[in-house]
């Protein structure tokens, strides 16, 4: 965190509102996003007890296991499920631009889910399906394994900084609020939203213990509230357990009414907050480079597609330890790449990566337009340099690579010296790029004198990463060699040891 | 406040705090005539919701199981059990006589019937001693011959099979999967018969914890159980401990001779256990 | 053997029956270690919980009752028939030989559950095997007995393995599952500081008897469900960290005196039950203002993550924001504004209102460069959300 965050958070505690962080959403927002909302039962990983989804406020479906026990019902439900899913991605599958190589599909779908907590539900729901099996004795409908494969990819995409195809909406808020309460508070959706924009005719202090009490806010999941398990929920499940037993159509349609609606009032108020929250977001304007990101969703997005429509295997359970690193070093790149093109697009972010030394801003004092320098080629090229005087606690050392959001596009510099002088810093740099082919630049690619000029580290430039040693990793990192899933041991092999209460 | 949707969103919220109102004042009765008006309001919610863009509600799913056995004997459920302890010939947890049950037997048995099952038993005995063929009775732990935690087994069966020594759980865990394992063969080499998905899953669940009993994996999902390798393996390690565990019981079923028959078959009682001593 | 700062405890504790320690409790001692508050509510076997309802911030700890059964009924079907699930794991970690595969209950003893006798058992069938002459390989739920400042507490692990060569394994037995050989290091956490508390436990049973305490092992075997399936895995974890701290949060326990000295004399967290009534109807009696008062009168560390384990915590954040305590952020921003404790500090350096001392200046110079671009920023886009 730097300076400013800290001092933003400081602000909203002070002042009991929530604080702008930045002027831009740098996240894409589809125009027809799907908000999931997924349940899970307490105690166990992998047993989904429901899940809300749509893609508009006022279109969901509710989906709910009636006992999350039971494997051939969770596995009914991954297929009712995986058909919504598959549905609205399958509609992202049809428009195509481009010719061979470069061909690929013009939009890409976009899920929402509430919290961190749903994209791990469904990192775990598409592990629990992307390997099963459609024929032999635990078949499961063909749209199984392919949803757990979607929802894998899906899941590996989030990981990566900028790409907008699964995002847990409490990310995306608190990228543009600072609230004044902590990270670990700001993760429940309620919590952070009574900040942002509380409840009508409620205070933002108000709002904070409504957030917290489960009989106002039901949680937004994937656990339910303890309350809501033994109150309501463990005898709903008992009744219909009972009905089931029983084989009374009528009794068990009961019993499943009651248990549906019992858990669409634990999901429902998630929802509408979910789609308040949603075009909160749609009204902040959106970064500049956010067509340039989605341009990177549209193309893994196809790869992942042709892959699947090749009838490529399921993802590997675990990376092996290098490739795991070299995965690291991906997410590393693709965190540095958004992290400067927000500062690059956004003065807020800027003025954040300012207020820790890592950029600045000042003015020309000193300018040498037509200076040369002579190549390896023997080649004479333009190397104009400027200083540029700074109140900024700048922490970048001669050599950096620089660009620059204030100058013409293509412009690169690189800092030749770093000087104090008195409560300021004189900075020196050599403008490298963007003035053209000609041996003197063009107009505009030089700072004029006195002009006010920002710079920021050019991502571009990264030391090659080095990898661990793929030996001696601990038991939770250890990666076996990936095989079979288990083929002599089918999951549903104790299944009877859970149907029913005994 | 013009989208009747926002109005009644309103209201539901208004309704929550009041449930939180009237639990934290302790009224469980508001608290539950106020979920009630929620249940309402959020049905008309979802009314509203339909009236909007009219989408058909989802037939509910039927359930995948399998159905409830209408079918099947109306034997008591100790002659159930009977059947299936004669079946594993080893003392045996209600969890694994309703496995055995469900595997072998039809008629319907569950662990629930099962609970009280043993203290009716020693009921019965003690109203008229002897008057029944059989008693479902408990087994012995070696040292105290007190009554074992769960575990069921038959009168007519001899002392020794019914003790527990430290490895009798393992030895009885052998020799029950080599019966079971026997059973399947005779549904598999029966005239026109095949073992039932419960019993070939049961004896599977009993070849995974025995080394060197299951088929060596094969490139194709399924690998089939071979019953002999169940029964060799088993056979193997039972080898090793069956001295041991044998010279424990028959020590032990030595002492349980000197009890009255009563206790013979239901267990002493609690016994070297002095009232709570104060704690320093 | 009671030292006298045990006199001062009871005091604190008041008329309210002692809430003796499990490992639960014990593991929680690890979460922030450097809380006066806890320490003393901890070691005076005070209700944290029922203290903290009484002044306004009832806790809302509860466990789903899915999340119990499901851990029940997973151990129950690991020992189902012999242990047959947990002697493959075991066989395949510890590498028990085939002959070993003694199996004792240790949950009751003749019928009867009474924790003396179970203990007295416990350590007789342990001893035994620690000397090489018991015939246990599995001791299944054994009592264990630890001292925990001057008061004894009873710790029952889910399993003890003792191999052949000597040596003891706590077996924890979880329902949280490994899926493709990664578990969730929280929960993998919790386990072990739980086992840690039975190591030490075991480990003072065999130096009380004169034994050798390296017998045993620092390694515990988790035991758990693999991947989605009910069937289960095991790993082995370093506890060896986890062993050392929770030694020392006990050590300080006994050195609690340190702590008490500093309190009023008159200080206490006494509720003032009506002990005549049956347990559920006893309600307390002293005024919440009051009781409110003397908790407000010991210092506590509130970080957000007590939000997670601690009954306070509720209380403690409350207090934190009341003095407007940079706590309430949490580390993030502690760490950016270290050595400044209030919000209306920094704010109060960030815009020149206040003067640093000679430490602060750094950091004042930095939040009010840091001001200084908000100001800009806010004039040209607005401020407040």
């Amino acid at each position: 965190m730097s300076m400013l965050s800290a001092l933003a958070h400081v602000e909203a505690m002070q002042n009991m509102t929530a604080v702008r962080l930045t002027a831009f959403r740098h996240h894409r927002l589809s125009d027809r996003p799907l908000v999931i909302i997924p349940l899970t039962m307490a105690g166990e990983a992998g047993a989904p007890l429901a899940v809300m989804a749509g893609t508009a406020r006022r279109d969901m479906t509710l989906l709910v296991v009636p006992q999350p026990r039971n494997r051939d019902q969770r596995f009914a439900f991954a297929a009712d499920l995986g058909r919504v899913v598959m549905d609205y991605i399958d509609s992202y599958r049809q428009d195509r631009r481009g010719e061979g190589e470069r061909s690929q599909y013009t939009d890409v779908p976009q899920i929402i889910v509430p919290n961190q907590g749903g994209v791990n539900a469904l990192a775990d729901l598409g592990r629990m399906c992307r390997f099963r099996s459609t024929t032999g004795p635990y078949a499961v409908p063909e749209v199984v394994p392919e949803f757990g494969m979607w929802l894998t990819f899906l899941v590996d995409t989030a990981e990566m900084a900028g790409t907008s195809m699964l995002l847990p909406l409490t990310a995306l808020l608190t990228e543009h609020w600072a609230t004044g309460q902590s990270t670990l508070e700001d993760q429940n959706l309620a919590s952070l939203m009574a900040w942002i924009a509380p409840p009508r005719g409620v205070s933002i202090a108000q709002a904070l213990e409504e957030a917290e009490n489960p009989d106002v806010c039901p949680p937004a999941g994937p656990s339910t509230s303890p309350e809501f398990d033994n109150r309501d929920l463990a005898p709903a499940i008992k009744r219909f357990d009972t009905a089931h037993a029983l084989g009374d159509p009528h009794t068990l349609a009961a019993a499943q009414t009651e248990l549906t609606e019992l858990i669409a009032g634990q999901v429902k108020p998630t929802w509408r907050l979910m789609w308040a929250a949603i075009s909160i977001l749609r009204s902040i304007p959106k970064a500049p480079q956010t067509a340039r990101r989605l341009d990177r969703d549209c193309r893994l997005f196809t790869n992942h597609s042709d892959y699947r429509d090749a009838g490529g295997l399921p993802q590997r359970k675990r990376d092996t330890a290098i490739s795991a690193a070299r995965r690291l070093s991906q997410l590393e790149r693709a965190l540095a790449d958004f992290e400067a093109a927000m500062a690059f697009d956004d003065p807020f972010v800027l003025a954040d990566r300012r207020s820790g030394g890592e950029a600045f801003t000042g003015t020309v004092v000193e300018s040498q337009p037509n200076r040369t320098a002579i190549t390896a080629k023997n080649t004479t090229v333009p190397r104009p340099r400027v200083t540029v005087r700074t109140s900024d606690p700048l922490r970048l050392a001669a050599g950096t690579k620089l660009i620059s959001p204030t100058m013409p596009k293509g412009h690169k510099a690189v800092i030749v010296s770093v000087l104090p002088d008195g409560d300021t810093t004189l900075v020196t740099v050599e403008v490298t790029a963007g003035m053209g082919r000609g041996r003197t630049p063009k107009a505009g690619s030089v700072p004029d004198l006195d002009k006010d000029i920002d710079y920021l580290p050019d991502p571009g430039w990264r030391p090659n990463p080095t990898f661990p040693d793929s030996d001696h990793t601990p038991w939770t990192h250890s990666a076996d060699p990936d095989g079979p899933d288990d083929s002599a041991v089918p999951e549903n092999a104790a299944a009877e040891e859970w149907g029913h209460d005994n | 406040m013009s989208d009747p949707l926002d109005a009644l969103e309103h209201s539901i919220s208004t309704l929550r705090r009041a449930i939180r109102d009237a639990s934290a004042a302790g009224d469980s009765e508001r608290a539950g005539e106020l979920r009630a008006q929620l249940r309402r309001a959020e049905r008309a919610w979802d009314a509203l919701i339909d009236t909007g863009e009219p989408a058909p509600a989802p037939p509910p799913r039927t359930v995948p199981d399998t159905p409830p056995a209408a079918f099947g004997s109306q034997l008591p459920a100790r002659e159930h059990v009977h059947r299936a302890l004669m079946l594993l010939g080893t003392p045996a947890a209600p969890k694994l006589i309703v496995g055995v049950h469900e595997a072998f037997f039809p008629g319907e048995l569950s662990a629930s019937k099962l609970s009280s099952l043993r203290r009716d038993e020693a009921r019965s005995y003690q109203s008229s001693p002897g008057a029944r063929p059989y008693y479902l009775c408990s087994a012995l732990a070696h040292d105290l011959l007190t009554p074992v935690r769960a575990l069921l087994t038959i009168s007519t069966w001899p002392l020794e099979q019914r003790i527990i020594g430290p490895l009798s759980p393992r030895v009885d865990f052998l020799t029950g999967a080599i019966r079971i394992a026997e059973a399947v063969h005779a549904a598999e080499t029966s005239a026109g018969g095949e073992p039932s998905a419960a019993a070939l899953r049961l004896l599977w669940r009993f070849a995974a914890n025995i080394p060197e009993a299951m088929p060596s994996r094969t490139p194709e999902r399924e690998s089939v159980l071979d019953t002999q390798q169940v029964i060799d393996a088993a056979r193997a390690e039972l080898a090793v401990h069956l001295d041991a565990d044998h010279a424990v019981r028959s020590e032990a079923s030595r002492r349980a001779r000197a009890l009255d028959e009563a206790q013979q078959l239901f267990g002493a009682p609690p016994q070297n256990v002095t009232p709570l001593r104060a704690r320093a | 053997m009671k030292p006298p700062v045990d006199g001062r405890l009871d005091a604190l504790r008041g008329s309210s029956p002692r809430l003796s320690y499990n490992a639960r409790s014990l593991a929680a001692l690890e979460n922030n270690p450097r809380c006066t508050l806890r320490a003393l509510l901890d070691a005076s076997g005070s209700d944290k919980a029922a203290i903290a309802a009484h002044i306004g911030y009832p806790s809302p700890f509860g466990q789903s009752s899915f999340a119990f059964a499901r851990g029940n009924a997973f151990e129950a079907m690991v020992k189902d028939n012999g242990c047959a699930e947990l002697l493959r794991v075991l066989r395949e970690t510890l590498k028990l030989t085939l002959p070993e595969v003694a199996y004792l209950d240790l949950n009751e003893v003749g019928g009867a559950g009474d924790n003396d006798a179970r203990h007295r058992r416990t350590t007789e069938v342990l001893l035994e095997a620690a000397r090489g002459n018991g015939e246990g390989t599995l001791f299944d739920h054994p009592l264990l007995h630890l001292q925990v400042g001057g008061e004894g507490a009873f710790l029952e692990p889910d399993l003890v393995a003792f191999r052949i060569d000597g040596r003891f394994y706590i077996v924890e037995i979880k329902s949280f599952p490994i899926i493709d050989g990664q578990a969730d290091p929280a929960q993998v956490r919790a386990a072990t500081t739980q086992a840690s508390a039975y190591i030490i436990a075991l480990r003072a049973l065999l130096a009380h008897h004169g034994m050798d305490t390296g017998a045993v092992s620092d390694t515990i075997v988790l035991v758990a469900p693999k991947d989605f399936t009910n069937r289960p895995t095991a790993a082995f974890v370093d506890a060896r960290k986890q062993v050392a701290a929770l030694t020392r949060q006990l050590s300080r326990i006994e050195r609690v005196s340190d702590l008490v000295d500093l309190l009023p004399e008159d200080l206490t967290f006494d509720l003032d039950l009506d002990l005549t009534l049956p347990k559920k109807e006893q309600r307390p009696r002293r005024p919440a203002e009051e009781l409110a008062a003397a908790v407000a009168r010991v210092p506590a560390t509130y970080r957000p993550d007590c939000l997670n384990h601690c009954e306070m915590a509720f209380h403690c954040r409350a207090h934190a924001r009341a003095e407007a305590s940079l706590d309430v952020l949490g580390p993030a921003v502690r760490e950016q504004l270290g050595g400044i404790d209030t919000a209306t500090m920094a704010l109060g350096l960030a815009r020149g209102q206040l003067t640093p001392t000679g430490d602060q200046s750094d950091m004042a110079a930095a939040l009010r460069h840091a001001a200084r671009l908000r100001d800009e920023l806010t004039e040209a886009y607005g401020g407040a959300a």
